[in-house]
């Protein structure tokens, strides 16, 4: 039997650099820099004093006071975002079977903001004054929960960590769920709210944070020879995505076709990528064959592209070993060089941006790229959009214990919607 | 401590806890049926209370009922402070 196939039909997105599909794209497509000095807690005793935060955010204008006091902002972000592609899709919730609506979330961290206070807390009054609603609020799958709460969504609810694959693995699952006829609708995406002073502090302690506290903005600098590690950063993204045949029923706006994901696991270090690339080109390898085309049919590359020295060389010699002479044609670019590293978001807000471009006919840049480095040798669009006919994009995303996960977006075509 | 002072006080707690306007809280308002304080929320309740009144509500789950009026609550918390400044 042949699989059902799955479109995106809505995009909702909270980042560093814009709130709001049009913001957000705006930004990225104009190389604005997200990254800032650290405001809400003090860095003065840490070797990385920056982030990429998401300033200017108002959950009020997305969700009830209750709904505000009572969730953490990872959950901000995801309702929110949520909302926002919910609107964009001009889906009809109530007309919708919501046992077949589901929402699959990644999110590395959960609720650390509330965490950490409540540590602090139980430290200082003793640990029998813990807050009830403590775990409720902490555990990653609040997310999930209260976005199916919210708009009365009874199907699948999985939150997804695998480190910062989360966001593409869970539009990787989200994809399977439909494909393989488990749900009609799912929220799918990724949110992360890390930049806490434990959570932060534990990625400077790591060493993989960039150091470049004099120029915030020029920090994130993915193939860059002068990278120094990367920027953390905070936000969400949620697409929605459903089956073709109901979408194009009801008239949806079609952003693209997700036509395959892959992932696999690296088994090499908890933190360094495996140098050769050799698994992380599986999964690109993996992905394309699922796809059901060939490696030259892929138009762009939305690198995972981290801004460390190991990632950056690592990925490319993936790229390489599954594009062979071609990959020297691929335009490859990596939006963290503006928005940070999200983690578990990052996949999502990226899939965001390939959602985007594909609709657009514009790829982001990788900005801050000055220095070629001859281990990155590959056409990273530097500094500037670039304007270009893109019909195929191969997004990767590679985390932590080296979690990998690719998908590849397609515009979705008239001529193979009867197919 | 005068009723007044108790009840305007309780109204406070629960206005902030509940991100609720203030006058939406009535003297008459059901903790549980009127203003959805759950046993979740009572918790978080007594801690604010202790901290607000400054007293000891030991057991929490049987320190007064879920569905117990914000005057009933005053007047507890009013007779509890009265109790403790004669003991003193």
């Amino acid at each position: 039997m042949r699989k059902r196939r799955v479109v995106v039909t809505g995009l909702g997105v909270v980042a560093p650099t814009g709130i709001g599909r049009d913001a957000f794209w705006n930004a990225v497509t104009n190389g604005k820099s997200g990254v800032d000095l650290i405001m809400s807690f003090d860095t003065s005793k840490l070797n990385s004093r920056i982030a990429a935060q998401v300033l200017e955010f108002d959950p009020l204008n997305y969700m009830s006071p209750q709904v505000v006091k009572k969730t953490d902002r990872f959950v901000h972000f995801g309702l929110a975002a949520s909302r926002m592609a919910l609107e964009d899709s001009r889906l009809d919730l109530e007309k919708e079977d919501k046992s077949r609506t589901g929402v699959v979330i990644g999110s590395v961290f959960g609720g650390m903001l509330f965490h950490e206070a409540q540590i602090i807390s139980g430290y200082q009054k003793g640990i029998n004054r813990l807050n009830p609603m403590c775990i409720p609020r902490i555990t990653p799958n609040a997310v999930t929960s209260h976005i199916a709460m919210e708009f009365n969504i009874t199907g699948i609810s999985i939150a997804i960590a695998s480190a910062c694959a989360s966001g593409t693995d869970a539009i990787g699952q989200a994809f399977r769920f439909i494909q393989n006829n488990d749900a009609d609708v799912i929220f799918a995406g990724g949110v992360e709210a890390p930049l806490t002073a434990f959570t932060f502090s534990a990625f400077s302690a790591m060493r993989v944070l960039s150091q470049r506290n004099d120029s915030p903005h020029e920090a994130s600098r993915p193939f860059d020879r002068e990278r120094d590690g990367f920027v953390l950063g905070e936000g969400g993204a949620i697409l929605i995505m459903e089956e073709l045949s109901r979408a194009i029923k009801r008239d949806a706006r079609i952003y693209g076709e997700i036509i395959s994901y892959a992932s696999n696991c690296g088994s090499y270090h908890m933190v360094l990528p495996e140098p050769d690339g050799t698994e992380s080109a599986k999964i690109m390898s993996a992905a394309i064959k699922e796809a059901e085309i060939r490696p030259e049919d892929v138009d762009y590359i939305s690198a995972y592209g981290n801004s460390t020295k190991a990632n950056d060389k690592a990925e490319t010699k993936a790229i390489k070993l599954v594009f062979r002479d071609d990959a020297y044609n691929k335009p490859v670019s990596s939006i963290k060089s503006m928005i940070g590293h999200t983690i578990g978001a990052s996949g999502a807000i990226e899939a965001v941006s390939c959602a985007l471009a594909l609709e657009h006919g514009m790829i982001p840049p990788t900005i801050n790229y000055s220095y070629p480095d001859e281990e990155c040798d590959l056409d990273y669009v530097p500094n500037r959009a670039r304007k270009a006919r893109i019909n195929t994009i191969l997004s990767n995303s590679f985390g932590v214990g080296n979690n990998n996960a690719s998908i590849i977006i397609r515009r979705f075509c008239e001529r193979r919607r009867m197919n | 401590m005068k009723y007044d002072d108790a009840e305007r006080k309780v109204k406070a707690v629960l206005a902030d806890l509940l991100s609720l306007p203030p006058k939406d809280i009535k003297s008459t308002s059901s903790l549980s049926d009127d203003l959805g304080v759950d046993s979740f929320c009572k918790l978080e309740l007594c801690f604010a209370l202790e901290k607000t009144f400054n007293i000891d509500l030991a057991e929490h789950s049987r320190a007064f009922p879920q569905n117990v009026t914000v005057k009933d609550l005053a007047d507890l918390l009013t007779a509890m402070k009265a109790d403790r400044s004669a003991k003193e």
